[in-house]
């Protein structure tokens, strides 16, 4: 298969052209595993909003990093039962922004910013510095504890969206009496992010077919941020069309969806098993 | 019955100069009306003021026998006029905004609040009915522009409206595409007859007596005559200067090149490069 970054190189240009081909990719893997036949793509979206809901507040209260991996573990599950597949998915969740929260972390962790017992020496007692700067206990729970919350909270939300279709999910939360203005405000971003994507792509591409020889980095993103006020232009104009065809098919502000949302014995069963799985981390929390 | 009507009318976008001026013409319904003129003489806009997308900036638009003004409509009155006339984009892309082409294709019955089942029906029977089955699964944005012309067309005559509007509809059609929307067209403005098939008209109501209305823009000579009855030619001073039948405009190579529709025969010969 062509990778983006093969074909436009790994030029500045030609990186942001990749990034624009990835977001098609991604919406296209997203709806393809939405439609699939798993455990969550069966639910109602109501059920699984509610219930992701359900845990990002628990995670956002949970200290115990034992736990917070459990829950971890418990969305790795639900990706495998709705037939996700487990590389991708957790490269997408934990390989790149909870990594670099922990990272970013670090500093906070040291005894430069935290006390504590200390764990390990980066500078040992005595040489430079007459207490020595180490990492504390305390200091890499603190860092692991905010990367594991922030790496659950995409894992659910993850899961949220690459088993539910996006037409079904504005859908669910508009049946849930969020109001009108926000879910018009989701979809119309969703409909807008696609079409400044494809025209970024035109603009970049033709760019890059005109592209001879090397062009300098400062110049490859001059010209990128220079493109996206004509991007912004061009979009305007166009969103205003998109908003009267829509208009011109009877749409006044209420997502419709092909499917009809049904809360099922299944459903109720899905809440009552999530309820169970979050009683337990809770008094597993007390426990470890 | 006029369809609508306009009275010197005049168009302008914010800040801009006149982009329609002093319009006077109505338009019967079951007319076949084709909008001529070169780029930037207001074709476009003159539909979007048609389909109710844009409101005049002075002098006076009645539609169905009512003055009509997009901005004052309620929902439901501007639901019902959106029912009455389909308007195709000269650019498919921005008329498909939905994940794939079935949910494109529901997303006006669904509007209008038809059942599921209906919906369905109608979605099965128009895909069938363009040739597009093939389609329904897929996102727009995987289609090509012929298919992406396609999938616009037939969301719009999903909702049976009685008018169709259609900016430049053989942009991004192949020959063969052409020809499909021309018989398409022949077959769907045809006045009711009893022997004639069920077609894409016939989704939402079973027993259509009367021809739809069709107002087109194009620069395309060729296909005019094939589907239009009438013609209205702009000028570059986005005037209305000539409304006639089309047999009769075409025959008018100087009126044409006066507007910029047709230019000197350029031909070489290849004694020219020796």
């Amino acid at each position: 298969m062509n990778r983006p970054d093969k074909i436009y190189g790994k030029g500045f240009v030609g990186k942001t052209l990749s990034r624009f081909a990835q977001l098609f990719e991604n919406e296209l893997y997203n709806e393809r595993y939405a439609a699939g036949d798993g455990l969550l793509q069966s639910m109602d979206p109501r059920i699984k909003v509610l219930v992701v809901l359900a845990f990002m507040v628990f995670i956002g209260f949970t200290d115990n990093c034992i736990i917070l991996v459990a829950a971890g573990t418990v969305s790795a599950l639900y990706a495998a039962a709705s037939a996700l597949p487990l590389r991708p998915y957790l490269r997408r969740t934990w390989l790149y922004l909870p990594t670099l929260i922990f990272i970013l972390n670090l500093p906070g962790a040291s005894s430069l910013l935290t006390g504590g017992t200390p764990l390990f020496y980066i500078i040992p007692a005595g040489n430079f510095v007459h207490e020595g700067v180490y990492f504390s206990t305390a200091g890499l729970n603190m860092a692991l504890r905010i990367a594991l919350r922030t790496g659950d909270s995409m894992a659910f939300a993850f899961l949220l969206l690459m088993t539910t279709r996006w037409s079904d999910l504005t859908c669910g939360l508009r049946r849930m009496h969020l109001p009108e203005i926000f879910v018009s405000i989701l979809n119309m971003a969703y409909r807008y992010l696609f079409l400044i994507a494809e025209t970024g792509t035109d603009m970049m591409q033709a760019r890059h077919m005109r592209t001879v020889g090397a062009i300098k980095s400062a110049d490859s993103r001059r010209f990128v941020s220079s493109r996206a006020g004509q991007l912004f232009i061009r979009v305007h104009s166009m969103s205003d069309d998109i908003y009267g065809a829509m208009k011109l098919r009877g749409y006044d502000g209420s997502p419709v969806n092909l499917r009809e949302l049904r809360t099922g014995a299944a459903d109720w069963l899905f809440v009552l098993v999530n309820v169970i799985i979050l009683v337990i981390l809770t008094i597993g929390g007390y426990v470890f | 019955m006029n369809i609508f009507q306009l009275k010197n009318l005049n168009f302008s976008y914010s800040m801009r100069p006149e982009v329609l001026t002093g319009l006077n013409f109505s338009v019967e319904a079951g007319e076949r009306v084709c909008i001529l003129g070169a780029n930037g003489c207001g074709k476009s806009t003159l539909l979007k003021i048609l389909a109710g997308l844009l409101s005049p900036t002075a002098g006076e638009f009645f539609a169905f026998g009512n003055k009509m003004d997009p901005a004052v409509l309620s929902r439901d009155e501007s639901k019902v006029y959106h029912r009455r006339v389909g308007y195709v984009f000269q650019d498919s892309d921005v008329q498909l905004f939905c994940s794939n082409v079935r949910e494109e294709l529901a997303f006006g019955p669904l509007q209008l609040g038809l059942s599921h089942d209906e919906v369905m029906a109608s979605v099965n029977r128009m895909a069938e009915s363009l040739d597009i089955t093939k389609l329904l699964d897929k996102a727009p944005f995987h289609l090509s522009g012929g298919e992406k012309k396609k999938v616009a067309i037939a969301s719009t005559l999903i909702l049976d409206p009685e008018v169709l509007i259609m900016d430049e509809p053989t942009n991004d059609l192949d020959p063969r595409s052409q020809t499909w929307l021309l018989k398409l067209l022949h077959r769907d403005m045809a006045s009711g007859d009893a022997g004639r098939k069920p077609h894409a008209s016939d989704l939402l109501d079973g027993s259509k007596p009367h021809a739809k209305t069709l107002i087109f823009s194009t620069h395309n000579l060729e296909l005019v005559p094939h589907i239009a009855d009438r013609a209205l030619l702009f000028n570059e001073d986005h005037q209305l200067c000539a409304d006639l039948p089309v047999r009769e405009l075409l025959q008018r190579v100087d009126l044409l090149r006066s507007v910029n529709l047709v230019d000197e025969h350029f031909h070489t010969h290849p004694w020219d490069f020796e």
